[in-house]
């Protein structure tokens, strides 16, 4: 099925392929191509990063610096980095029913519903990112980078035996997403280095949640919920990274680097299933289920034709941009040299990052179905309802400030280098106004890594690999008064939100990432 | 479901079988034309269709039998669904249930049918039809409405070309079919019919009727039906044991174009649904009353979906009550309906909505407590001393003082609120 969409959208629209999206897809973007700080990721991707807790910007002593920060690519020896972390993430929710929330589920206004935890699968991510000297001062780097986030997410559809509680924030999401990036850095002047990055980001996303058909007073999920699919492809996500990094010093440096990104505008289609939320289809009967699909001509509606050729679907996930500046002081081994190179000249060093990411950009979750031949004339089969023309989940997220402290110690000269790392970072959620596609609380992090060094030739060869973990606390995003405000389901009919919020509670998380990594110095 | 389907009153005892409902609401164009019936497929679309030619200014109903697909006598088909598409000059479209079983040659063609005509005598109850341009729309709950196999049908359009040209005028329909095993309920139609409105020249009225449900029901969907003189419609639940609801779960101004309750309203039995239409004629110089040209007359009906099925004559509401918007008592109206031709006295056993004008002004004229104990009286008289009421008089009287004592005591006894 999914193939027979990405033809249709191909026929249409070149390149964009398109993916099966779902209604109330609200949700969901585990990752994003950011870098500080930002609300969708943990610090941070690299070998040397995450193992300081992010505190890196000063220090861009690895190709990944084409995605952190691009200024550090001007002096570092040509070399290759490869690197994969596994993102392990416990994220809980406990949902209180607002006051005015009538629906006819058993559980009185001001209730609380069983606890749900998201079970998802972890997916390794990674990159790949080369730096290429030219001349002592200029350097070029590309890679193929990714968001530091958690790819995949899986709550129940059903708890206790009935549909589950945070169901209309999130069932499933997965969101893959891959920056092709160049970089060039040089040397302007003795010891400050200017770099810039420029991404073309691809993303896939696939989010499904559920939305109620009307907006009426005791109505059972059973028969009102729709479950909802939206899968999506944007191909092209714009991302720069300018950069600066100072030797002031043999003992001082400064880094700081800004991101901008441009946000995810994925089309695809949403497959729509009717009595998804039923108790016969919680004890896995789904004979009563009625499926539709928007990449299909008559959207799973035999007879009709409203659905056209598909793509049917808008997801906009807004980005929020990011900065840091950090200071490292460093206790050389030897007077600098070119290339730089820690392992090899420093005997430790200690990191101090400030990060800022404007998350409160991300005002929305957008999602929009303007149809084939015109708004909101998307049926949803198994309902008298159509797809709302404006699906868009409001969010609340304001901008986090973020410290981390990091450093390396060289153990074992040019052989071993550990480190580690700690970092803290303000709570970016308004509670009640967020959704489960992320950890928002207010989070404090742990870090711990070493990097093992093989020569492999006389002249400087070499090949690193290395590990890392990192232990990422998030305090309780919490609103639990009924009579809180908050996120509103989105819903099938006019005006297409309840009245009522639905991501009252609490909600839990934490994080863990295992890291590895490998690296050549040609 | 969003489009409204139509109602329509369809039979039973004396009052209580209504018109079939000319004009209404929803829209469906149906299926095919029906000659051989093809076998029935679960998942499906059965299409069928109605054209004809309509002159300049000429409002006209048009019918044709349609058939459903065959199948296994035991087996029936369900609809879980339908679409659709009216033509300019299409006020509305029925579907309706037949009496007819045997299908015939030449069944198939367009005939003139307007509630006089032999064709509608077949007709029993609607299952569908609208009047706005497009509709399309599944029941929701895996609800589904049942079909026999090869189950006789008439498709029943009402046509108005204002137009100073021949035109031609369409309803197409397309339902959608479901196998048995993804229904979850069998859906039926409430066809609420109010045979009773009076407005007078240059005035105001509102016309009022309850309904008190015998069983459980899960009400999907509800659409008001009226004419061209409706400026407003309310709906509302009373629910049982419980002071009479002063919201409405529905309400619409418009009552040409009028909006649709959709949800999922639990009505336990005993539950009441009254509905109300006002009507302003403002211009007119005579009295408007229920009636079928969508042009001279005015209609106040609500139709609605709903789950499980009921038997027809409780979807139709034979126990129709709350019509009064005046203050005369029960024995008051009994005369006044005793003042009226003996030519306008309605006929509903038969399927005929026509009543009288002014039958309808005494019924409107009377409290609201009244029709629900002067029904059964009129039941009654026409049961037991139809010969003797043949023609108004003392024989009459002398037979339901005799007969029908029960019942007028009754009606005696009922008081109208001071």
């Amino acid at each position: 099925m999914r193939e027979d969409r990405v033809r249709a959208l191909r026929r249409r629209r070149f390149v964009r392929a398109s993916i099966a999206w779902s209604l109330a897809a609200t949700a969901t973007i585990a990752a994003s191509p950011a870098a500080a700080s930002n609300v969708f990721e943990y610090p941070e991707q690299g070998s040397e990063a995450l193992g300081r807790a992010g505190a890196w910007v000063a220090r861009a002593s690895d190709p990944i610096a084409i995605a952190r920060n691009p200024a550090g690519l001007a002096g570092q020896p040509a070399r290759g980095s490869v690197g994969y972390d596994l993102a392990l993430r416990a994220m809980c929710f406990t949902r209180v029913k607002a006051a005015g929330d009538v629906t006819a589920d058993g559980t009185a206004p001001g209730g609380v519903y069983p606890r749900v935890c998201d079970s998802g699968t972890p997916i390794p991510i990674g990159y790949v990112a080369v730096a290429h000297p030219i001349t002592p001062r200029l350097a070029i780097g590309a890679g193929v980078v990714t968001p530091s986030g958690v790819p995949r997410t899986a709550f129940p559809s059903f708890a206790s035996g009935a549909a589950s509680p945070q169901r209309y924030l999130l069932v499933e999401s997965t969101t893959l997403m891959a920056i092709p990036t160049i970089s060039a850095a040089y040397e302007a002047l003795r010891g400050l280095r200017v770099g810039a990055s420029l991404g073309w980001g691809i993303a896939w996303v696939s989010s499904s949640a559920a939305a109620p058909g009307v907006i009426e007073g005791a109505v059972r999920p059973a028969d009102n919920d729709v479950k909802v699919r939206v899968s999506a492809l944007d191909l092209f996500v714009p991302r720069a990274t300018l950069g600066a990094h100072w030797s002031a010093s043999s003992f001082v440096e400064l880094g700081a680097s800004v991101m901008w990104s441009d946000a995810i505008v994925a089309r695809g289609d949403a497959v729509t299933e009717a009595n998804a939320f039923t108790p016969r289809a919680a004890s896995g009967d789904t004979s009563r289920v009625v499926r539709g699909d928007t990449s299909r001509r008559d959207c799973g509606r035999p007879g009709s034709a409203a659905c056209g050729d598909g793509g049917n679907a808008e997801l906009t996930v807004p980005l929020p941009a990011t900065a840091t500046v950090g200071v490292r002081l460093r206790v050389p081994r030897r007077t600098a040299s070119a290339p730089r190179d820690p392992i090899d000249d420093e005997r430790f060093d200690l990191e101090l990052d400030v990060t800022w990411s404007d998350a409160s950009s991300i005002d929305r979750i957008g999602l929009r179905f303007p149809g084939a031949l015109g708004a909101g004339t998307i049926p949803v089969p198994g309902t008298a309802g159509n797809l709302p023309p404006n699906a868009d989940s409001p969010r609340r997220y304001r901008d986090v400030v973020g410290f981390r402290l990091g450093g390396d110690l060289v153990v074992i000269p040019r052989r071993l280098s550990l480190r580690a790392g700690a970092f803290h970072e303000s709570r970016a959620a308004v509670p009640g106004h967020v959704g489960l596609e992320a950890l928002s609380g207010r989070r404090v992090g742990l870090a711990i890594g070493a990097t093992a060094r093989f020569p492999v030739r006389e002249q400087g060869g070499a090949i690193d690999l290395s590990i890392g973990y990192l232990r990422m606390f998030v305090a309780d995003v919490a609103s639990e008064s009924p009579s809180a405000s908050g996120v509103p389901a989105i819903a099938g009919t006019a005006p297409y939100r309840t009245p009522w919020p639905v991501g009252l509670g609490r909600i839990e998380g934490g994080l863990d990432v295992l890291h590895v990594g490998a690296a050549y110095r040609f | 479901m969003k489009a409204g389907w139509p109602h329509s009153p369809s039979t039973t005892m004396s009052l209580a079988s209504l018109p079939r409902g000319s004009s209404v609401l929803v829209a469906l164009a149906l299926v095919a034309a029906c000659q051989a019936s093809p076998a029935a497929d679960p998942g499906s679309v059965v299409a069928f269709s109605l054209e004809a030619e309509l002159a300049a200014g000429q409002e006209a109903h048009f019918c044709r039998y349609v058939r459903m697909p065959d199948g296994p006598p035991d087996q029936r088909l369900f609809v879980r669904g339908g679409r659709h598409d009216l033509a300019d000059g299409t006020h509305h479209y029925l579907l309706y249930r037949t009496r007819v079983t045997a299908w015939a040659d030449g069944m198939d063609r367009v005939v003139p049918c307007d509630e006089h005509e032999a064709v509608m005598k077949s007709a029993t109850s609607y299952v569908t039809g609208g009047q706005t341009p497009h509709e399309d729309a599944d029941f929701p709950a895996a609800a589904a409405l049942a079909f026999r196999p090869g189950e006789i049908l008439l498709l029943q359009g009402h046509f108005v070309n204002a137009s100073p040209r021949a035109r031609t005028v369409r309803v197409d329909l397309a339902l959608r079919t479901a196998a048995s095993s993804a229904v979850e309920h069998e859906a039926g139609v409430l066809r609420y019919y109010n045979p009773f409105i009076f407005v007078p020249p240059r005035g105001k009225a509102t016309a009022k009727m309850a309904c008190t449900l015998k069983k459980d029901i899960t009400l999907l969907s509800a659409a008001a039906h009226m004419h061209a003189r409706g400026v407003a419609y309310r709906a509302y639940v009373d629910l049982p044991g419980a002071p009479p609801s002063e919201a409405p779960f529905y309400t619409t101004k418009d009552g040409l174009h009028p909006t649709f309750y959709a949800g999922f309203m639990a009505l336990p039995a005993g539950s009441t649904i009254r509905y109300e239409c006002d009507y302003e004629n403002a211009a007119g110089e005579r009295p408007v009353v229920q009636g079928l040209s969508a042009e001279a007359d005015e209609m106040c009906m609500l139709s609605a979906f709903y789950y499980p099925a009921m038997a027809p004559e409780d979807e139709a509401c034979e126990d129709m009550s709350g019509h009064g918007t005046g203050t005369a008592t029960c024995l008051d109206t009994v005369a006044c309906l005793e003042g009226c031709p003996v030519s306008e006295r309605p006929d509903f056993s038969s399927g005929d909505p026509r009543v009288g004008a002014c039958w309808q002004r005494c019924i409107t004229s009377s409290c609201p407590a009244v029709t629900g104990a002067l029904f059964p009286e009129l039941a009654c008289t026409a049961a037991k001393c139809a010969a003797e009421c043949a023609a108004m008089g003392e024989p009459c009287r002398a037979c339901v003082i005799e007969r029908c004592a029960a019942e007028l005591d009754a009606c005696a006894r009922t008081a109208c609120a001071p």
